[in-house]
């Protein structure tokens, strides 16, 4: 098992390195010069040519290479070049943000998605099975800057239930109130993916031979789908729900700029319009990082749902 | 019956009696009032004096002698007023270069001189009055007195030197460093006296002084604060900083010793909201109390009464245009220019896309501009006329030889690039423009980029045509014709234009001091412009802002309401 992590963890930096490497050339690749946008619309060669030795950009390629890296590995960060100040409290003060509407989104959608799916899959073909999966089709179909925006025409503007905007605290009434919109836009998005997996995988479960054993043995069917099949079904479901965490955070930026939600998603995105590479490059990392990171936390959870799996070293 | 008579006597003489008294302790409760002005003594806040004196000018009920802020009625204070838009840059006035920071600043700043609210005349601000020389160089202004920065500190002719010092230093790094290039001294009189000393005579230099990168800053801030003093600003102006949560919000709030009086709004919250239909949304739901009318819900807006009557639509100083790249093939061919100018529909296109909300352009100066010449505006001749583009191209030869239904010039075919930023609105424009082209025998290829890597592109000259705009930084054509001189290569006069005839003029006007002589050579310089078209002119915005019915006081100049101080601005107390 330790040993199992330990490679994990060796692997997690060979990726890090090789998403920093690509990150970074792509920001040199790109066109456009990020002292040219501070200069606004009209440029001023002389106040230009300071920035770009301010910000290294004048520096050989390996030496910017080089110092980026060095200050991401020493948690020094560099300074945003929009908005001068430093990177790693920029991202701090949205990270929270992102977190709290990416659980809450997860949240909506694990409550929407596992009962549909597995309700779906007891009622096999059933109108309800039916209506579900039409719904779930929907759900995937309705792209999120749309249904944001409805949410806020119906919710928001004529109704005036819930708020929208950032919070300036979280976990308070204001935040839940101005959580709810966003976070039902991308959990209904995600549960559509998940009730489908789930139904599959309690469809493939309950026809296994231990449920019949288990029936056979005269357990309620209570018992039988929530304890002996709910449970093997899950593991897939598992997988899903924790690859769609980083992908919210990543993935919420459309979310988030109708929202005005003011999050990581936000930031990433507006960097990239400003060649902010400080910026560009620290969030695209600290993404990479989350995803490997919840890969490895998935990957220890299936010992825990299923007994049958181990890490132990297969000794020969 | 004798008693009954007597009764009566008696309870006469009893009413008698009564009265005598009551009038009597009348006269003994009834106090003094010494000055007579019909408040008794024990009242009166000024006995002695007649409180007729005083006057109560902002009608609220307290006297201008006992009013905090006389000329201001207290029963207006109170409210925050919020608005949705995109994001500053930085809050340091010499770094700033965008509209948004540009908003905030001016309410946190003042320079020393301003534009009068909802107009773009100039009127003092921390100058209360300058002496200009005969020859038009040296400016010598007198500050006002009793003015205080945030941090409770009088402001000096110092600080105008050290502001205009830092904005000029290289180390500043200011992108708009170059507005101070013709500056050659910045010398402090005495406390209250500054004369500025400019290399030659320069008519826009006060509306110059007005823009953001000439706003007075203190210079023990700057240094306390240094690469943090761009997010702690301090300025004189009449709100003080609060807070920025970046990406977030900004939040000032109304300064007390403002002054011009202090602003009857508590608190001005500027929350970062780049989409417009959100913000729309949240100006439906009143959560915002100003912002303007999206072109796709201009009906919605036509059709809504209450809305109309709480709105303004202003003429902006703004021209949005298609540079053609004057020094490549094929537009180093003016007659090639002027047949496109024929080509593009622009009435047609303002209609449909904008609803018809913009006014079409003829030439660089917007119509509401000092400078703008009607006569020239209605009679230029490169209107939408396909068989004038047809026949010009026909009679220079450029024809199509190969039959390909594609003319040549110079035998390579007439293939353009027609480059925008990301903008659905530029691409359906663009889309009728390629029909436009076509039918005249051109093709265009549209390609968007982002912002960043088209001012790249016009920069390095990596274009053939391309779209853009400019508004003005202050109210004066030359703001506008920098963008064709020949020494502006290739930023701002991205067309890379060149004509000597007009560089002459646009050299002269700047120093012209006989306003009729200066008009005429904009004049000039404008039809030199319409007969060559560096740019295909397009359109000069008008903009409608709409606007809670519990606001007053709001006003809009031409300079878009970013560049209002807002000291007018107040809210209903029931929405305070």
């Amino acid at each position: 098992m330790r040993e199992y992590v330990l490679k994990k963890i060796g692997l997690m930096f060979v990726v890090l390195i090789g998403v920093y490497t690509i990150v970074f050339l792509l920001c040199i690749a790109a066109p456009g010069d990020p002292a040219r946008l501070a200069m606004g619309r009209a440029d001023n060669p002389e106040a230009r040519a300071i920035l770009r030795e301010k910000w290294g950009l004048n520096e050989p390629l390996y030496v910017q290479y080089y110092t980026t890296l060095k200050s991401l590995v020493t948690l020094d960060f560099p300074r945003s070049f929009r908005y001068r100040e430093d990177v790693g409290d920029l991202v701090a003060a949205r990270l929270p943000r992102t977190i709290f509407l990416g659980v809450i989104a997860i949240g909506v959608s694990v409550l929407i998605a596992v009962p549909a799916g597995v309700v779906s899959a007891y009622k096999h073909n059933s109108i309800i099975d039916n209506i579900t999966m039409v719904a779930s089709q929907i759900g995937v179909a309705t792209p999120n800057f749309w249904l944001g925006l409805m949410l806020i025409v119906v919710f928001y503007t004529k109704l005036g239930w819930f708020e929208i905007g950032a919070p300036d605290a979280l976990l308070s009434l204001e935040g839940f109130s101005k959580v709810t919109l966003p976070a039902i836009t991308l959990g209904t998005g995600m549960a559509a993916v998940t009730a489908r997996l789930t139904r599959s995988s309690m469809l493939g479960v309950i026809r296994e031979e231990y449920i019949m054993t288990a029936r056979a043995k005269g357990l309620t069917e209570k018992v039988v789908i929530l304890k002996h099949a709910f449970r093997n079904a899950l593991l897939p479901v598992v997988t899903v729900v924790g690859l769609q965490f980083p992908l919210i955070v990543g993935g919420a930026v459309l979310t988030e700029v109708v929202f005005g939600w003011h999050g990581l998603g936000q930031l990433y995105i507006s960097s990239i319009a400003a060649r902010d590479y400080p910026v560009i490059v620290t969030t695209t990392l600290l993404f990479a990082f989350g995803v490997v990171l919840i890969n490895l936390i998935v990957d220890l959870l299936y010992s825990v749902i299923d007994p049958r799996v181990k890490y132990e070293r297969v000794s020969t | 019956m004798k008693q009954k008579n007597m009764g009566w006597i008696g309870i006469l003489i009893s009413l008698l009696l009564i009265g005598g008294i009551v009038s009597l302790s009348g006269c003994i409760s009834e106090e003094k009032d010494s000055d007579g002005d019909g408040v008794p003594d024990s009242e009166d806040k000024h006995p002695g004096e007649d409180d007729a004196l005083y006057e109560d000018e902002d009608g609220d009920g307290v006297l201008n002698k006992d009013d905090q802020y006389p000329g201001r009625n207290d029963t207006k204070f109170g409210g925050t007023f919020v608005r949705w838009a995109s994001e500053p840059s930085t809050l340091d006035p010499a770094l700033s270069t965008d509209q948004a920071s540009h908003e905030i600043l001016t309410k946190l700043f003042d320079a020393l001189v301003q534009f009068a609210p909802g107009t773009t005349e100039i009127e003092p601000g921390l100058a209360e009055s300058w002496d200009v020389s005969s020859d038009g160089t040296v400016y010598t202004f007198t500050l006002r007195e009793g003015v205080k920065f945030h941090n409770g500190r009088n402001l000096t002719a110092q600080d105008v030197k050290y502001t205009i010092d830092r904005l000029m230093d290289p180390a500043t790094a200011s992108p708009r460093a170059n507005f101070a290039e013709d500056i050659t001294s910045v010398e402090v009189v005495d406390e209250k006296t500054v004369k500025i000393t400019t290399a030659y005579a320069f008519v826009p230099f006060l509306a110059k002084l007005a823009y953001t990168c000439f706003m007075i800053v203190p210079k023990e801030e700057v240094e306390k604060y240094g690469d943090e003093w761009f997010k702690n600003p301090v300025g004189t102006g009449p709100f003080k900083f609060v807070k920025w949560d970046a990406g977030a919000v900004i939040e000032v709030e109304a300064f007390d010793d403002y002054w011009g009086g202090r602003p009857y709004i508590d608190t001005y919250r500027y929350v970062v909201q780049e989409d417009d239909e959100t913000i729309w949304q949240g100006i439906k739901a009143g959560e915002v109390s100003l912002g303007g009318v999206p072109s796709t819900h201009w009906e919605e807006f036509l059709d809504d009464d209450q809305m109309q009557e709480y709105s303004q639509t202003t003429a902006e100083l703004v021209t949005y245009w298609l540079y053609f790249n004057c020094q490549k093939w094929p537009f180093n061919n003016v007659d090639i220019r002027n047949a496109i100018c024929y080509a593009l529909k622009k009435k047609e296109v303002l209609d449909t896309i904008f609803k018809g909300r913009h006014l079409e352009a003829r030439g660089p100066i917007p119509p509401a501009l000092w400078g703008f010449d009607q006569d020239l505006y209605d009679d230029y001749e490169y209107t939408y006329d396909p068989q004038k583009a047809k026949d010009l191209l026909d009679s220079k030869g450029i024809v199509d030889t190969n039959g390909d239904g594609i003319r040549e010039y110079e035998g390579q075919e007439l293939v353009l690039e027609y480059s925008s930023y990301v903008s659905s609105t530029w691409q359906t424009a663009a889309e009728t423009h390629q029909a436009n082209l076509r039918e005249i025998g051109i093709e265009a290829n549209y390609q968007q980029y982002d912002f960043a890597t088209l001012i790249g592109n016009a920069d390095e000259g990596n274009f053939t045509m391309m779209t853009l705009g400019w508004g003005t930084d202050y109210p004066d054509p030359e703001n506008f014709m920098i963008l064709f001189e020949t020494k502006n290569w290739p930023d701002p006069n991205h067309a890379r234009y060149s004509n000597t005839e007009f560089d002459t003029l646009a050299e002269n006007a700047k120093k012209e001091t006989d306003v009729a002589k200066r008009l005429d050579m904009y004049k000039q310089m404008t039809a030199i412009l319409q007969e060559e078209n560096p740019h295909w002119w397009f359109f000069h915005p008008r903009i409608t802002n709409v606007w809670q019915p519990w606001i007053h006081g709001v006003k809009i100049g031409g300079q878009s309401f970013s560049n209002e101080k807002c000291l007018e601005l107040w809210i209903d107390p029931d929405h305070q």
